[in-house]
């Protein structure tokens, strides 16, 4: 009996190994008990891994527009394992340039807009990107190279969405000179689902801008705004902001998801919950809860934020000063949770 | 159908569902796509196309790594919930909520429980990438990835049930 090669086997059943190779491990699990019982382990840990990682998949399908479905591709790809070595190389053409260069100028411009929109908050994008707009109407010649040429893989540098803020007029200015350029509608066309995603992604910064600045004077709450986008989305006070950062939030797949919830009844569940709250029960909370943000509402139960961290509550009305029910914290467990209106103490 | 949406038809959902798992959220799952495909756009020439789409990401998510994961979660969580809302039924449906919510934070802290190179091999992995493709992404040697993911599978498996071991603990008491 040999000791088993746990990566061996691992390999083996991950058909990595050359026919020589997978035909020994073969023999010796169908031999050696050891070996059997290794492969057999394996195997359940290769199941168990895929079931414990699926876990993780918030969103399974959808995951493209609507638009860039309608080729059958996507559902095609999303249902049928990727196929191992596919390594057709592809050369960009110079409209594929000019076009993720409009892309990257129409992502600045929806910025630009909210910028102007909301003077509190002025839309942050990365200074990489706002360079290529910048430059977007050379994107034909050496400039667009030259622009571009940081971003050679595999070794990129990671732009992220905080860096220089954009200089709304300028950034107006490039995208009406981008305007003129003969090619842009062909350019458009041909970046499809690319270039509706990446609009996606201008738009949800832009909505998020707004309902930042919304929720700033809904409350002066300082720690409400540290919460998570998805908590800002819920200042009544903006229905179209919210709407915007919600369909944001959920994805560009769930456009829909705004029709679920009532703004009406949003709006009524934070006046009622307007004031100073004692918590009980919640070890993530604040003993006192101050303007509640409701996330949800359906009559009497409320789905509200009650913690920086952010947590949030499930509860319902048991009297006119007192809501109770469970809270999911910040590892997913449900905790019981209380709240009974109290006096707002003084302000120092 | 040209080339560009090509790639991003073959690739996007992979690779949206890989980093949705790496990071635990998915609006910074998709940015990071976007911004990997709009690098694909200016790239001149790929070799190994899925290679090369998953290293670029692979970077960008190792460069980006100062942001605040933590906050990150929680957004995911929410915005899980927020999706998976029904206001005729929000109970029932916040019940089915939580359960998932459990399920994805037992999920997330098993992974967590990794090292970075067994995480990363082992979310490669699960999205097809072939060994040779693993070991030229994290830097490794080919013939150590067996053995990589030997230790990965193992530790996620005892790791998730650590967990849920924990978690029927706590309602236990919680009862």
């Amino acid at each position: 009996m040999s000791h088993p090669d746990e990566g061996l086997i691992h390999a083996w059943l991950d058909g990595e190994l050359d026919a020589e190779e997978a035909a020994r491990v073969e023999r010796l699990v169908a031999e050696d008990a050891a070996w059997a019982a290794a492969a057999a382990e394996a195997r359940g840990l290769i199941a168990a891994s895929a079931r414990i990682l699926s876990h993780l998949d918030s969103v399974p399908g959808d995951v493209l527009p609507k638009d860039s479905r309608s080729g059958g591709g996507v559902a095609g790809v999303a249902a049928t394992p990727v196929t191992r070595g596919a390594s057709k190389g592809f050369t960009v053409q110079p409209w594929m340039r000019l076009a993720a260069g409009f892309v990257l100028v129409a992502g600045v411009g929806y910025v630009a807009k909210g910028a102007l929109a909301g003077p509190q908050d002025a839309p942050i994008v990365a200074a990489e990107e706002s360079a290529v707009a910048m430059s977007a109407p050379e994107t034909t010649g050496p400039s667009a190279d030259r622009a571009v040429a940081d971003v050679a893989a595999p070794t990129p540098v990671a732009t992220g969405k905080v860096g220089a803020r954009v200089d709304a007029p300028a950034a107006s200015q490039a995208v009406a000179a981008k305007a003129t350029a003969p090619s842009v509608a062909q350019a458009e066309v041909a970046t499809g689902t690319v270039a509706k995603s990446l609009d996606s992604i201008a738009a949800r910064e832009r909505s998020l801008a707004e309902a930042s600045a919304v929720q700033a004077n809904a409350t002066q709450s300082a720690e409400r705004l540290a919460l998570s986008s998805a908590v800002i989305t819920a200042a009544p006070a903006a229905p179209e902001a919210r709407r915007e950062a919600m369909r944001a939030v959920g994805g560009a797949a769930t456009s829909g998801l705004s029709m679920r919830s009532s703004m009406a009844a949003l709006a009524d569940a934070s006046t009622r919950l307007a004031g100073c709250w004692q918590t009980t029960g919640a070890t993530a909370s604040d003993s006192l809860l101050v303007n509640p943000l409701v996330l949800r509402s359906a009559g009497d139960t409320l789905v509200i934020a009650i913690s920086a961290k952010p947590d949030s509550a499930l509860v319902r009305v048991q009297s006119s000063t007192t809501y109770s029910g469970t809270v999911i914290d910040a590892n997913g467990r449900r905790v019981a949770f209380s709240m009974t209106r109290v006096v707002c103490p003084a302000r120092p | 159908m040209d080339q560009a949406e090509r790639l991003f038809r073959e690739y996007h959902p992979t690779l949206v569902r890989y980093l949705t798992r790496r990071l635990g959220d998915r609006d910074w799952a998709e940015e990071i796509a976007q911004e990997t495909f709009v690098r694909a756009l200016r790239q001149e020439t790929i070799v190994n196309e899925r290679s090369w789409v998953f290293a670029v990401a692979h970077n960008l998510v190792r460069d980006g790594a100062r942001r605040d994961a933590r906050n990150r979660r929680h957004l995911e969580l929410l915005a899980a919930e927020e999706r998976d809302a029904h206001v005729p039924d929000v109970e029932s449906t916040l019940e089915a909520a939580q359960e998932r919510a459990r399920e994805r934070g037992a999920a997330r802290k098993a992974l967590d429980a990794l090292s970075e190179k067994d995480r990363q091999a082992l979310l490669l992995k699960e999205e097809g990438l072939d060994y040779g493709e693993i070991a030229a992404i994290l830097e490794i040697e080919k013939s150590s990835v067996g053995t990589t993911l030997s230790r990965a599978r193992k530790r996620l498996a005892e790791a998730y049930e650590a967990q849920q071991d924990q978690r029927r603990g706590g309602s236990h008491v919680a009862s």
